[in-house]
């Protein structure tokens, strides 16, 4: 589902992200993508959705080979990857309905399919009676579910989650990490960055481990260190 | 029609929340649509004033009182054997008569006053090449003395009028108007597409965060792009309409009041003014186009 093939990333100003990276990712699979401030998590992240390019090396996503896909294809590249970020990333002044139908809408999405799916999606991640609340009424936990939710609402095949649980108390990102493990169990791949070693060491899934943009562990059933 | 539905709720949030930018856009867009009809409406005026002046001819050959049929025939005839001339027409004594009338029409005091009978037929003479006026005068038996009277040998020829120089002055004085009010209308029409496109670039910095998130979930760019393009037609359309409205506006009261003035000069009418609308109407199409590609220009690279 995801395969990255001796990637090196440099930006302009020379730091060197990523340094022949080489990740392969079987469909389903849940990994852990850890590692200090600055080892390239981000980095990698950002190249799976092609926001960046990687300087050198192969990058496969569902499928599809980064390097050949022409802008214009991207968009529909990345219809088929959700993303979850620390910051949730809501839009203020739209209720939790309306930013999960958003993202069905701007990819041209009929309204009687918006007026289906998006219920079934808050409901899933335990919002159904949330529906028109506001961003800013809702606790961080819950905003991070709706956010979780307009990622999978169009059923993508990869779900990328950067520090998903960065701004959260210890208990709230059990529930999140419970709501990313069920996610998975329907059949999405999941890449989560983190640093959240509590976390890790309790899910005990696979962990790869960043430093100084290169690849140091990949570990099946792995701890954070 | 459910996309058409979302387009026209974007833009029309878009003109809201920018509205005094939006609106500096729009004004902009209107006085330099303005000033363009304005030009191409007093270079269509000038043009009748040329006409019905000249009556279109370069070329006046008047002919004596007792000039026979006979005459007027082999002089048309000869006149019209020359290179350098493309028609030549017969205006009888009543004709002149007619045509002065309505130039003078609002001077009574002048044309109630003078006789028709002073008034001489002439041969009016359409030139192909209007350098070769010499070949008419030769033609004609005509020279000037050296106190710049002219006198003519052929039997029935007065005189001969050579209207060259008042036409190359009206028309030197259509182009310099024209051509000044375009400039004016130019620097105007630039600076209305520099305006526009700043409101599509500050209305997409105010919505980076919705622009962010519809690119991660995989809008395509025409769907984040066609909003603000719609955005900056209504603005530059608005300017254009209000152009047109304008321009009937000034038609209505000043050209109609030359009307009063100078009754024997014709008067563009309203169909000319709508004949140059869809003109405005494209030249505003036009700024939105130039102002979408130069306000998202980078702000959307994937």
């Amino acid at each position: 589902m995801i395969s990255v093939q001796h990637v090196t990333k440099v930006y302009k100003n020379s730091v060197l992200a990523l340094d022949d990276v080489s990740i392969d990712v079987e469909k389903g699979e849940f990994v852990f993508v850890v590692g200090a401030s600055g080892s390239g998590k981000s980095t990698l992240i950002r190249i799976l959705l092609k926001e960046e390019e990687a300087t050198k090396g192969d990058v496969f996503v569902a499928g599809k080979n980064l390097e050949k896909l022409t802008s214009w294809k991207v968009p529909y590249l990345r219809r088929n990857i959700g993303t979850v970020f620390q910051d949730y990333k809501l839009l203020q002044d739209k209720t939790v309905f309306e930013n999960v139908g958003f993202a069905l809408e701007v990819i041209g999405k009929p309204k009687h399919v918006i007026d289906q799916r998006v219920p079934e999606i808050l409901d899933y991640v335990g919002l159904g009676e949330k529906l028109n609340s506001y961003p800013d009424e809702l606790s961080g936990g819950e905003q991070q579910r709706v956010s979780i939710a307009r990622a999978c609402v169009n059923r993508p095949l990869v779900l990328l989650a950067d520090e998903p649980t960065g701004n959260l108390d210890p208990n709230t990102s059990v529930d999140i990490m419970r709501l990313l493990d069920k996610v998975n169990r329907i059949g999405t791949t999941v890449l989560m960055a983190t640093h959240d070693q509590a976390i890790v060491d309790a899910m005990r899934k696979r962990v790869i481990e960043l430093d100084k943009g290169q690849v140091i562990r990949d570990q099946a059933r792995g701890v954070y260190s | 029609m459910k996309r058409l539905d979302y387009y026209l709720r974007e833009t029309a949030t878009g003109l809201r929340r920018n509205g005094i930018v939006a609106f500096a856009a729009m004004s902009t867009a209107f006085i330099a649509l303005f000033l363009f009809g304005l030009a191409l409406l007093i270079g269509k005026e000038f043009n009748l004033v040329i006409d019905q002046v000249t009556g279109s001819v370069e070329v006046a050959v008047y002919l004596t009182d007792d000039a026979s049929a006979d005459t007027v025939a082999r002089l048309t005839q000869s006149l019209e054997a020359l290179p350098a001339v493309a028609s030549v027409t017969y205006e009888s004594k009543d004709e002149a008569c007619a045509r002065f009338k309505t130039l003078f029409a609002n001077q009574p005091a002048f044309s109630e006053n003078t006789d028709c009978a002073v008034l001489p037929a002439s041969l009016r003479v359409r030139l192909a090449d209007t350098s070769q006026f010499e070949q008419i005068n030769a033609a004609m038996g005509c020279s000037f003395d050296a106190t710049g009277k002219q006198t003519c040998t052929q039997p029935g020829v007065a005189e001969i009028h050579d209207f060259t120089d008042l036409l190359n002055k009206l028309t030197a004085i259509t182009s310099i108007l024209s051509v000044g009010i375009l400039a004016v209308a130019f620097i105007m029409l630039g600076a209305a597409v520099a305006l526009i496109a700043n409101t599509l670039r500050m209305g997409m910095f105010a919505r980076r965060k919705e622009i962010g998130i519809m690119r991660l979930v995989g809008a395509t760019n025409w769907r984040i792009r066609v909003p603000f393009l719609i955005e900056g037609l209504v603005e530059s359309l608005l300017g254009a309409g209000a152009a047109v409205i304008a321009l009937f506006m000034i038609k209505v009261t000043v050209f109609d009041r030359l009307r009063t003035e100078l009754p024997w000069a014709p008067i563009i009418r309203n169909s000319d003014v709508l004949a140059i609308a869809p003109l405005i109407l494209i030249a505003g199409a036009v700024i939105a186009l130039i102002a979408g590609t130069v306000g998202m220009r980078r702000f959307l690279d994937v």
